[in-house]
């Protein structure tokens, strides 16, 4: 979150490693088909063209969900995340870590509190005229929200 | 690894706004048809 306020950049080792970290707890967990999906994006995401990426994402959401139907809603969030990513929406550094927060929380449920503190500064953003805003700020805030208060 | 590799954590404000919308109207959607959807679905799955 520091870092984001300072640079607008999370280093990628601190977003990898969490994402990895999370991944060893999703497995831990029973979450398999997430945690393969996850691997699986990261490598899709070289392909070219686009078109062949977003076919080749939404297949394996789809097998992913099918294999494991109890982590459906995990699958298509990571899916959302990432197809956001890829079309340059959202920053590498958030999708990392929402991924991680899925795989540990096990509940999609958490983006509700993230979107939430993310509207709020949005609107202080607009507000003070500013045109972006450091979302690993939401993230943080608002997994914590869930963690603390999870009754959404 | 492109995706690894992108360290970006800033957003639009905009986006923020949108995203934001959109995950509360798809959240009170559910919370509110949730139960009859859950109906239908096992209705059909019933008569597949």
């Amino acid at each position: 979150m520091v870092y984001d306020l300072r640079n607008h950049q999370v280093p990628t080792p601190l977003t990898v490693g969490g994402m990895v970290g999370a991944g060893v707890y999703g497995l831990f967990n029973g979450l398999w088909a997430p945690v393969l999906l996850m691997i699986a994006l990261t490598h899709v995401s070289d392909f070219n063209p686009r078109e062949k990426r977003l076919a080749f994402a939404l297949t394996l959401s789809t097998f992913a969900a099918i294999f494991q139907p109890a982590a459906t809603l995990i699958c298509l969030l990571i899916l959302v995340v990432w197809v956001l990513w890829e079309f340059g929406v959202l920053g590498g550094a958030d999708v990392k870590l929402i991924i991680a927060a899925a795989l540990v929380l096990g509940n999609p449920i958490f983006l509700i509190p993230i979107s939430i503190v993310g509207g709020v500064q949005g609107v202080i953003a607009s507000l003070q005229k500013k045109r972006e805003i450091p979302f690993v700020v939401s993230i943080f805030c608002g997994t914590l929200l869930f963690v603390l208060y999870p009754y959404f | 690894m492109r995706f690894l590799k992108d360290n970006r954590g800033i957003e639009s404000t905009e986006v923020a706004l949108i995203i934001a919308v959109v995950v509360l109207v798809a959240y009170g959607a559910y919370r509110l048809l949730g139960q009859n959807i859950a109906a239908i679905v096992t209705d059909i799955a019933g008569k597949i």
